[in-house]
């Protein structure tokens, strides 16, 4: 079968003042995804090599990496799709480097917390010990699933321009985040999370490149959710149509919780 | 830069990472020549308040300003900027639409795969945008060099 | 003012513009266009020509509102680019305030030429 070239950036910070491209070559068996390939080049011919994986199917978005110029996960992307006889593997941009192809995500987490990624509501004894259900219509549902499946994998940070730049930015997993909460039926926090969004980094440094959404392996599309964010911080309603009204400020409990039971596994 | 004691190597990609559009889509590459237009706009307009600040001089300077204005490479540069006009002002025609409206990008849905994005739903917009772009461009270039 | 309202402000801007400066260009540069149109404009840089448009309500209207709209709209785009660019935060708020002061000072400037050839004598 085909062989094929790997040029893989190595990086070792107990070693290396600069990063370097290590070459390997690999013979293809059909179907070979990328992250075969380096977990073969681990096992077979480099085992110095580092790189972050994990379900291997495209589900964890731990592989999400630098390959042939576009972030993709290594799992989701067969080599032969690529069709290349070399094949670059870099960790994603954007993000400081580790080690090898491992790159530092704190950024991109620490972003997504800071949007307040939860239901906030008023009624925090029933969400505590609930009397019945939160209804929600399959049509409520259509309006922010698709910004749920986000598998954090940091591929849309890595693509867009604007987070190339300014690390103030909050960046296009953050802000469609800050969107799926805004447009749940359920969430009375619209306009805590507008006054944290209403910054001169936020949703307004997007100028819809759509890079994000070219990147995303899950088809999230965030460039969508980052749209309709602007979009709704002018003309968004502000009661929400099951009888939710926004909260004006967190409600943070003052009662002490019980603290976790004893771990019986030791 | 040093984390907790883990010492990792920057990788922003800068301003690089505005201009080199690679494999992204069309939007993309649109995004780019939007700030460049921009920005060439933005540098233009202070000293061509200046220059037209002359008038205030009387029909003098004016005029000799006007014969500067018929040099050929400045008639380039001022059709370069007729061009920069054209292709901001459409685009972001485009961007007004779907940034504060909502309009073409279509609506959150469950998601598909091959995925429907944003970007495939607003792209036919964005060609004949395109197109209408390029039309105005030939009229420019026929109106400033061909019919003068 | 937030940050929304500035930018809502700098879309209304470009929606002004779009027409406005459309307008100015066509007048200035595509006179076989505006023929077309049934508007005729001789050697629009000529004196006598700028001079006697200048001095229409009409076009020191537009001209105004381009005028205003233009500046804030470059601007506020300019001060987006710069503070993408530099890092600082303190550096940050002074180019917001650096571009906010030189845009009062063109703005000054360009409403003093606009008036001064509109009351122009001849």
């Amino acid at each position: 079968m085909k062989a094929v070239i790997f040029r893989v950036f190595r990086f070792d910070p107990t070693k290396d003042e600069k990063p370097c491209f290590k070459e390997y070559e690999i013979t293809l068996t059909k179907g070979m995804t990328i992250l075969e390939a380096l977990i073969y080049i681990k096992e077979k011919i480099d085992p110095t090599l580092s790189f972050r994986a994990s379900c291997r199917m495209g589900v964890c978005g731990s592989c999400a990496m630098y390959i042939n110029g576009k972030p993709r996960l290594a799992c989701y992307n067969q080599v032969e799709d690529l069709k290349s006889s070399v094949v670059s593997v870099a960790p994603l941009p954007n993000y400081p480097v580790i080690r090898d192809l491992v790159p530092d995500l704190g950024s991109l987490f620490q972003k997504h917390t800071h949007i307040k990624p939860y239901i906030i509501r008023p009624d925090r004894e029933e969400m505590e010990n609930p009397t019945g259900q939160f209804v929600m219509t399959p049509h409520q549902l259509d309006e922010f699933i698709q910004f749920s499946y986000c598998i954090k994998c940091g591929a849309c940070l890595a693509a867009c321009p604007t987070v190339a730049s300014d690390p103030a930015f909050l960046g296009p997993q953050a802000l469609a985040q800050a969107y799926r909460y805004i447009a749940d039926v359920r969430d009375a926090g619209a306009e805590i999370r507008i006054k944290i969004l209403d910054t001169a980094h936020g949703p307004f440094r997007c100028h819809f490149a759509g890079a994000c959404t070219d990147a995303c392996p899950k088809a999230v599309d965030p460039a969508l959710g980052v749209q309709y964010l602007k979009k709704h911080m002018f003309f968004g309603r502000k009661q929400k149509p099951s009888g939710v009204k926004p909260l004006a400020k967190e409600h943070v409990p003052n009662k002490k919780y019980p603290a976790p039971p004893e771990r019986t596994a030791k | 830069m040093e984390k907790g004691n883990v010492k990792t190597l920057p990788r922003s990609l800068g301003i690089r990472g505005w201009i080199w559009a690679g494999r992204y889509g069309l939007e993309r590459w649109a995004y780019l020549f939007h700030r460049i237009t921009g920005l060439a706009l933005i540098i233009y307009l202070p000293m061509h308040l200046v220059v037209t600040g002359l008038r205030l001089l009387g029909p003098g300077p004016w005029e000799a300003f006007v014969r500067f204005s018929h040099h050929p490479v400045v008639l380039f540069f001022e059709w370069a900027l007729m061009v920069a006009f054209l292709y901001h002002a459409i685009n972001g025609f485009r961007l007004l639409l779907t940034e504060l409206f909502g309009l073409s990008i279509g609506k959150p849905a469950h998601p598909h795969i091959p995925p429907h994005t944003s970007l495939k739903r607003q792209r036919p917009f964005n060609i004949v945008l395109m197109v209408l772009g390029a039309l105005f461009i030939v009229l420019s270039v026929l109106d400033f060099f061909v019919w003068r | 003012m937030k940050e929304r309202h500035w930018w809502l402000l700098f879309i209304i801007a470009a929606a002004c513009i779009i027409v406005t400066l459309a307008i100015h260009m066509f007048l200035m540069h595509m006179g076989t266009v505006l023929g077309w149109l049934g508007i005729t404009v001789s050697d629009p840089l000529a004196w006598e020509s700028t001079l006697a448009r200048s001095k229409q309500i009409g076009m020191a209207i537009i001209l105004f509102v381009l005028l205003t709209a233009g500046l804030f709209h470059g601007l506020y785009g300019l001060r987006g680019i710069l503070i993408e660019w530099i890092k600082n935060p303190v550096a940050q708020k002074a180019i917001t305030w650096l571009v906010a002061i030189f845009g009062v000072v063109a703005y000054a400037w360009g409403l003093v030429v606009l008036f001064g050839v509109y009351t122009m004598g001849g």
